[in-house]
Parts: structure tokens; sequence; C-alpha cells
């Protein structure tokens, strides 16, 4: 009896196995039928997929019918998962049942010995199917039908393969935790069910703090949540997985990351197993049986779900387009999240009588939830939040979405190497945060609620700024990225705004639109020709072959020849945009500005005209104000705010619907003058389906009749609705702009 | 030798056992007695190392048992349960059983088999609960192991049966010195089967004896007196029951015969007819001397003044 679980025994039979070996080996033979489910359908799986895959790219016309295909595929998948699932639970029986404790604990083994053979025994049963599947899948196809496997897809076939395995292992390991947390099998189920929503709770947490603009300013924990979130859920994974295989089909290089991600989800596996053993050394035997054996998995739970339920709850008032103010809102977010806990309680523990202890519980939670919070906020995440990278530090930037400040759509992201433009953006990412602080200070938290349920919008800084996120990353030497998403504030953007004339910029803009045309490969080539505004619009097909070429170079040698006042303060309103594409699909936008006048030419000799007829009941809504230090723009809205940054009201829009003849002919002279990009120091501002232009101070008596008009028109709607009963919060804020 | 020393097992506020030594020695049949939840389940535990003792320390030959394989490769336990065996096939139960217990005997494992004749291709969960239990009981004796803990051993057995598996208790005690150590509320078999016993009661151990010993120092006494007396008049040491029917009393007094027909002496008793006392007896009276008594339950006591 001096044997331990290390040494090779000798039993009977001829054998020799360690107990260990011989435990995992039963565990695996115990999961034969799961193994042969989980192989069958991993067997059906892969090759649907890459007939789904394959037939899309040869007969895009069956997508509809293949729709079917798809739909298997998943359903095997999804079978394939479930029998893979199950074995964990069975494997770790001796957790959940006190007949296998005493049977399994009793064997002579150590913990560790019993934890990796079952482990691994049982893994093996969910895992080694899908491989010997995967493996013979492959080699069928590539017998069968090789070119599909050498086709374009191959690297997307092979993508998804990993990621579906590796989806697999990430739950495998998440439902080992909950097997190890857990005393018994249906809360384990419940509690991994949990824990695959959790990211979302995550995600609710973000998005209600989000709606919060001063919270965490630039600092978008959502920029990494696809692949960070997507380690920790597998069911996010999935997400992830379907969206890259739709945007790839539907030809776009959609990649949210997912080497990262891979990379992600590997660590959080392995972390979820070496804390799995962590905690089953600890677990005790008499934890068997109850439900929870241990509870920081629930607190954790338990918060998600709260936050679920409030994140839930935000939503309401929005969808339903109620106002609520902040009290109420907080007194039902916490009537509510309360009521959730409580019944969660009652689910896992089965019992009313310890009722106060619960709620003891949820007041904690809640508290250590708003107390974390408002450190994370007051210290601005530790930092984080006024963090801006060193010039020193820089290897490169790139930045997402700037050319829409601009209108050169075509350029997403702008990689930025020239150390002076890398001054420029460190500059203007300084100026923001400065600002961002400085109207963090000035406005209560009254304030944010009010704005964000009443008008769904904030305003971010001290001037007013298009709609448009532009996300700066910052490669560092060190190797890491640090990333922010701001909606630039006027002062920011003036830092940076010369990057548009410089060789790096003006290159990469003039390429991209040579790329985007060089990606028509096929169809029919047409131009549809744009307003400023985008509401009217005439198509042109049968272009020449060579259309698209010759727009790119007069486009290049346009852009080339593009002065600051032409990008700044135009002198000419825009020729309109363009949309090109193929059939009836459209492959992207181009801003044609007045000074482009190689493009202009070419455009009008192969019969392009300018849209500019603004026949102003096409229009339907403009939104107008004066342009300053307190005029904010949102979508139709335009927020009035005090000198001290307090919500004074909003500019209402007007609706051209039914306008008389003074009316239309002011709006119409309005949009006629309008400059979709100008830097403001005076004049108007005008929102027009999500596009915000300037109106010269020319225009001022047409513009002052527009926003009388709003006015009047909200007070009537006001009226009918019988809003404000109680009277209008924004009373003086009326009178005050009629004494104007 | 397996020791427990000074062993406490807390489940939440509920202490199972509470400071708990006890000495079990090799080659011994010890008898575990005691109420329901008294902790005796959670004793057998404890020596299986399933449980981890919260205070104390629970070795076997001195090695401490709780993790420890090599101590744990001499220990074989077979709980209360046999729902835990329904997958297996008695071939399956064996081959499993075998790698784990490297004194396993093949030998022994037909031999036992051939004497209950249990299918070894049937699955389990397609046995009556006997025939269960007779498959624990094989599978637990072929692993020839030092330590046999064994969990109420004859719930399910028919007559026959109890005596087939109580046999083969035996001759593995006689044959390899094995020491068994049985829970039970059957304290005939008990009685027949172990030479020592213990008795919990909330979570303490209120004696661990021979069985001879316990049965020699404990005797229900029949007598007459000339006068009357009620229970206070009985005022000497060991006293564990009293019973008044007509003129006839009832007692159950610790001590051997001499010492009882002494302690009686000073109140003449016309008869007084001194009987051994079964375990069984012995259990009730003492577990009633703890204040848990048959109250309410037809023919067993509480009928005295």
């Amino acid at each position: 009896m001096t044997q331990t679980a290390s040494t090779v025994l000798a039993a009977p039979g001829n054998k020799t196995a360690s107990p260990a070996v011989l435990n995992g080996l039963f565990t695996f033979r115990r999961h034969i039928p799961h193994a042969v489910i989980v192989f069958l359908m991993s067997l059906l799986t892969v090759p649907m997929f890459v007939l789904y895959m394959a037939s899309h790219s040869t007969s895009p016309e069956l997508d509809e019918e293949l729709s079917g295909v798809a739909v298997l595929c998943a359903l095997c998948w999804g079978a394939a998962m479930l029998a893979a699932g199950t074995v964990i639970g069975s494997a770790f029986r001796s957790s959940f049942s006190k007949q296998y404790l005493d049977m399994e604990h009793s064997l002579p083994m150590s913990a560790s010995g019993r934890f990796f053979s079952d482990l691994i025994g049982g893994t093996a049963a969910g895992v080694l199917p899908v491989a010997a599947a995967d493996i013979i899948s492959l080699l069928l196809l590539l017998v069968l039908s090789g070119n599909i496997l050498v086709s374009q897809h191959a690297v997307m076939i092979m993508k998804v393969i990993a990621a579906k395995d590796v989806i697999m292992l990430q739950m495998l390991a998440l439902l080992l935790l909950c097997a190890v947390c857990c005393g018994k099998a249906g809360v384990s189920r419940f509690v991994f069910a949990i824990m695959l929503m959790l990211p979302f709770g995550a995600l609710a947490l973000f998005e209600f703090l989000r709606s919060d603009p001063f919270f965490l300013i630039g600092v978008d924990p959502t920029d990494s949540s696809a692949c960070l979130l997507g380690a920790f859920s597998p069911l996010v994974g999935v997400y992830n997985i379907g969206e890259m295989v739709s945007g790839y089909m539907a030809g776009n290089d959609t990649d949210f990351g997912y080497a990262r991600w891979m990379v992600y989800s590997l660590c959080v596996t392995a972390a979820a197993v070496g804390i799995s053993y962590l905690l089953y050394r600890g677990r005790t035997a008499e934890k068997t049986g109850s439900a929870f054996a241990y509870k920081g998995l629930y607190y954790i739970m338990m918060t998600a779900v709260c936050f679920i339920v409030m994140f839930m709850l935000i939503q309401l008032p929005n969808a339903l387009m109620i106002g609520i103010d902040s009290v109420s809102m907080t007194v039902l977010a916490i009537i509510s999240t309360a009521a959730a806990y409580v019944i969660i309680e009652l689910i896992v523990f089965r019992s009313f009588s310890e009722l106060y202890k619960t709620l003891i519980r949820y007041a904690v939670t809640a508290a250590g939830c708003f107390i974390l919070i408002t450190v994370i906020d007051k210290t601005g995440f530790f930092g984080v939040e006024r963090y801006v990278p060193a010039a020193s530090e820089v290897g490169y930037i790139t930045l997402e979405n700037f050319g829409g400040y601009y209108n050169d759509d075509c350029i997403e992201e702008l990689e930025l190497h020239d150390p002076e433009n890398i001054a420029r953006v460190i500059a203007g990412h300084s100026v923001q945060v400065d600002l961002d602080e400085q109207m963090k200070e000035k406005l209560d938290l009254a304030d944010i609620y009010s704005s964000v349920v009443y008008t769904g919008f904030f305003p971010e800084s001290s001037e007013y700024v298009t709609e448009n996120y532009v996300r700066i990353n910052y490669h560092l030497r060190s190797g890491r990225t640090v990333t922010r998403r701001y909606r630039l504030a006027y002062e920011a953007l003036t830092e940076m705004k010369d990057i548009c004339l410089t060789e790096e910029y003006k290159t990469q803009l003039a390429d991209s639109i040579a790329d985007a045309f060089s990606g028509i490969t096929t169809g029919r080539r047409s131009i549809r020709i744009l307003d400023k505004f985008r509401i009217q619009s005439a198509d042109h097909y049968g272009l020449p072959d060579d259309a698209y070429p010759k727009l790119a170079q007069s486009l290049r040698a346009d852009i080339d020849a593009m002065t600051a006042e032409d990008y700044f303060t135009p002198s000419e309103p825009e020729f309109g945009y363009i949309e090109f594409g193929y059939e009836y699909r459209s492959s992207g936008r181009i801003i044609i500005r007045g000074c482009y006048r190689n493009t202009i030419a070419y455009l009008e000799s192969i019969g392009v005209d300018a849209c500019d007829s603004f026949d102003a009941r096409d229009y339907g809504y403009l939104a107008l104000a004066s342009p300053g230090k307190n005029a904010y723009h949102g979508t139709a809205q335009a927020l009035r705010f005090d000198e001290n940054g307090k919500l004074i009201g909003f500019t209402h829009g007007v609706s051209l619907a039914d306008a008389d003849g003074e009316l239309r002919a002011a709006a119409k002279r309005v949009l006629s003058s309008a400059y979709t990009e100008y830097e403001v120091n005076d004049g108007y501002i005008l929102t027009c389906n999500n596009t915000i232009a300037y109106i010269p101070p020319e225009r001022a008596a047409d513009a002052e009749l527009l926003i009388k008009e709003g006015e009047a028109q909200q007070r009537l709607t006001d009226e009918k609705l019988g809003n404000y009963k109680d009277g209008d919060p924004f009373e003086e804020a009326w009178k005050e702009l009629d004494g104007q | 030798m397996i020791k427990l020393e000074n062993v406490t097992k807390r489940f939440g506020d509920y202490a199972a056992l509470d400071d708990v030594s006890l000495e079990i020695g090799k080659g011994t049949a010890y008898g575990l007695l005691g109420s329901n939840g008294a902790g005796k389940s959670t004793m057998l535990r404890l020596i299986a190392g399933i449980y981890r003792p919260d205070k104390g320390s629970v070795t076997a030959d001195g090695k401490p048992i709780f993790d420890n394989a090599a101590a744990k490769s001499g220990i074989f336990f077979i709980n209360d349960e046999t729902v835990q065996l329904s997958s297996f096939t008695l071939k399956t139960l064996k081959e499993y059983y075998r790698g784990f217990y490297p004194h396993f005997s093949e030998e022994m494992f037909t031999k036992l088999n051939e004497s209950v004749r249990l299918p070894e291709k049937k699955r389990i969960s397609e046995f009556s609960k006997g025939m269960k239990r007779q498959a624990a009981v094989i599978v637990g004796l072929s692993c020839c192991t030092d330590y046999l803990l064994i969990d109420e051993a004859f719930d399910g057995l028919d007559p026959t049966m109890r005596i087939i598996v109580k046999r083969m208790l035996v001759d593995a005690m006689l044959d390899r010195k094995m020491t068994v150590v049985i829970s039970s509320h059957n304290l005939k078999e008990i009685n027949e089967i172990c030479d020592r016993a213990a008795l919990i009661h909330n979570g303490k151990i209120v004696f661990s004896r021979e069985i001879d010993s316990l049965k020699s120092d404990i005797r229900k006494v029949q007598a007459s007196f000339p006068e009357e007396h009620t229970k206070d008049d009985f005022r000497f040491d060991g006293l564990l029951h009293f019973e008044r029917v007509g003129s006839v009393y009832q007692f159950v007094i610790k001590g051997d015969e001499e010492e009882i027909r002494q302690k009686l002496a000073p109140y003449s008793p016309g008869f007084a007819d001194i009987v051994p006392l079964t375990l069984e007896e012995i259990f009730i009276y003492e577990m009633e001397g703890k204040g848990y008594d048959a109250n309410g339950i037809d023919g067993l006591g509480g009928a005295g003044e």
C-alpha cells in the first residue's frame, strides 16, 4: 500500500496504467455515445458550410434556396456543440451528485489526477471527434472537389473551421468553470447560460455608461469589444463569425479582429481551465448538492444580471418615446434590478426565509457597482481618459473616419507616418481632452440625463461638430496600440485640419478612390449623382468602359491641386456627390467639390449633370441655428445652452411639407447657398437629412424666417399634443429667444 | 490502524462530528452505531478521504488520508447508495476498480460471484437493489484493501444474502486480517459481525468498546420487592431505565451481575432475574439516557413511572 497515484500500477490482465490514466480512459469510454453524435454532426457541418460558400460564389441567385443548407449546417454544428457540452457536466458529475462523489472521491487518486483525467477524458470525447470530422471532411472535399479548397474561399473556410473549434474549446472551458463552481447540475447550466450573456451584460454596462457622454470620454470599450467580448462568450464568438462570414459573402472584408480574437479566446480558455483547477483543488466535497460551491461566481453573475435588466430598462423610454426624468429613472432602475435580483435568488436558493439577506446582498452589489463606476469616472479610469501619447512614443497613427469630416468618405483609414501629421493629431487630441474636461466640469448630471433622454443626443464639446466619430489609433513603438474615439470639437479639428493638405493625405485619398473604382470589375457600370444633401438623385447607366479610370485620373489631378481655401473656405458650393457601382449596387460615394474642375468637366462630357433644382418640399424638414459658442447640432434639432453650458432649450426644425410660397422660396435660397463644408465664424448652421451645412450671413433674413416658423410649428404641436401641461420647462428660454 | 484525532466536521452551523477521537485497530470489525444524522456516514466519508476534516486529523497507518492516493489505495468505501453503479455492468465495474486498486484479486472476484451468481454482462441498472448491493460488496472485497468501509451494509439484502455477505466479510477478515468498518441500523448484524462498536450521538462518541465487554457491562433486571417503590427510590449510579408493570420492576443497569445485586440488595428484592442485553437494547437504552428515546412508538419503553 505504498504506491501513489502517480505510481504506475500493475493491474492484473497484463494492463499497466496509472489510476489517473485509467480514470481518463473510463471517462472517455463513458462518453463514446456523445462522441459519436459529435463526430456525425461535425462531419455534416463542414461540407455543408463549404457547399454553401462555394455555391454562393458560383450561383449567387440561389442564395435563398441555399439558406436551407446554411440553417442545416448551423443546426448540425449546434447539435455537435450540445453533445460536446453535455460531456463536461457528465465528466464532472461528482460536482453535482453525492453518490458519484462518494464513488470517485474515495478512489486512490489525488484531486489533481482526478481533475485532469476527468477533464482530458471528457474533453477528448468532445474534441477528438470534431478534429477527426474536420480532417475527414477536408480530405473528402479535397479528393472529391479539390478546387473548392484551393479556391479564393480556402482562407475563409479554414478560418471558420478553426474558429468553430476554438469556440467549442471555449464553451467546454466555461462549462468546466461552471461545473466546478456549482453544486447542482441545473444551477450550473443556468450559470452557464448567464455566462454566455455576461458579455452582453458588459455591453449593456458600456452602453449605459456611454449614455453619459462624459464618462470616460474617448475611451470606448466597444472598440475592442468584438474580439475581447467574443473571447469571453462563445455566443459572441458565434455572432462575430456569423458577421464575418456574411460580410465576406456580401463582398466586404469584415474583420472583427479575428486573429486577436483567436488569441484572446485561447487565453481565456486556458485561464478558465487554470482557474477551474485551482477552484477544484480548493472545493470541499460537502458543496456537492448545494447551489454554489463558490459564491464569487454567483455575485458576478448577479451583477451582470442587474446591468442587463438596467440596460433593458434604459432602452425602454427611448423605445416607447417616453420622457422620464433622472430621479424616476433611478428609482425604476433600483426597483427593477432589485426585483430581478430577488427572483433569481429565489430560483437558485428556493427559499423566502432569508429574503432580508438577499436584499442586503443586492444593496451591497448595487453600492459596489456604483462606487466602482464613480471611482472610474472621477479618476478618468485612473488617468486613461486624459492620456495622450508623446510624439516620441508613436511609431505611426491610423485615423479612422477622419476623411468624413471633410466628406472624403472614401478614405476610411488614414495612415500617418509624417512626423508633422503625427504632431497635428497629438495636438488635436490634447485640445479635445482639455475641452472635454472643461465641459465635464460645467454640466451637472441632470443636464446629461435630460438631454440624453429627451433628445438621444448630447454635445461633447464647446463648438458645433458633425456627428462623425473619428477613431485615433496610436501604434506605439513599444508595439502597443492606444485607441481613442471622439466626436471632434472644432478647436481640435482646427489643430488637425492641415493634414488634409499634406501629400500623405492627398495620395491616400486619391489611392482609395482609385481602389474603389478598380474594385468594380463586373456588371453594368453606373453613376448616381446626388445633391449636396443627398436627397435628389439621377442615375446614369451605360457609362463608357474607361469612365472609372478617367474619373479616378481627373479626381487625382483635382485633389493634388486642392488648396487650403478649396478645402476650408470654398468659393463655390459643391457640385454634389457621385455614387458609383454596378447594376443597382452602390460601391462608394465621392464628393465632387466646386473646385474639382477636371472631374466636373469630365462628368459633364459623359452627360452627368448636377442635381440642383432644390424643390423645398423634397427637403421636408430643416433645422437652423445661429452658430456660436452655445449652439450644438444633433439630428434635426439644435440644443441651446446658456453661457454656463446649461441646457435651456432646442431650436426646433421647420417642416416644409405644407409650407407656403414665401417659406418655400426662403428654404430654396437657403439650400442653394449652403456649403456642406466650411469653417464658420458667422452665418447659420443648417441641418438637413443629417447633413450639417453652412449658410452664409447674406441669407440671414431667410434663415431667421425659417427659425421663427420652426418655433411656431413646435408650439402648435405642443398645444395639440398637450405637452408641457404643467408648464413649459423651457419657457424662459423661449422668452429669451422671442426677445432676441 | 485508522485514527481520528480531535476531528471536527461542520456543515455550515451544524457540527456533524464535534471533536471526535477514535482508533480502529487492524483486523477489527468495527460497528458504527447511532441515530439518524448522528454523524456515522460523515465519519466514514472522513475515513474514506472524501471529506477534509475542519479540525483534527484522520490517518490510516499514520498517513493522512485526504487527497492522499497512497493512503486511499488501502481503503475501499461502499456507500449507502448504488445509483452510481448503474451505468456499469459487473464486468466493467470490475475493470474499473481493478485499475485503481493494486491488489485487486480476479480469483476472489470469481469466487465471490460464484456464491451469489450475479450476471456479469447485464447492466447494473437492471439489477435489484439487493443485487446492486452484492455487486458493490463483491467488488469491494476483491479490491483486497486493508480497510473496507460499508455504509448501511445490509440494506436491501434478503436474509439468505445477508448470511452470504456476512460470511464473505468474515472470511476476508479471517483470511487477510482486513479491517471492516460498518455503519448500520441493523444492530443484530453488527452484533454478529463486529467485535467492537462505537455509538455516536449528536456528533460525539458516546462509547467505543468491545461488544462483548459492552454486553457484559450492562444488564436488564426483572425484580419484585416487598414494598412499593418509585423510580426516585432507586438512587444508584448506572440506572439507565426503570419501568414498573404491576408488581414487577424492570431495570437496565450498568455493571456486572454481582455489582447489580449489591446495588439492589438494600431494597430486599423477592427475586431478581439478571440477564444480558442485546446490542439493540443497549443502543436503545443508551440513547434513551441521552434523551433520544422512542416515546410514542409502541412497545419501545417510555411507559415507566
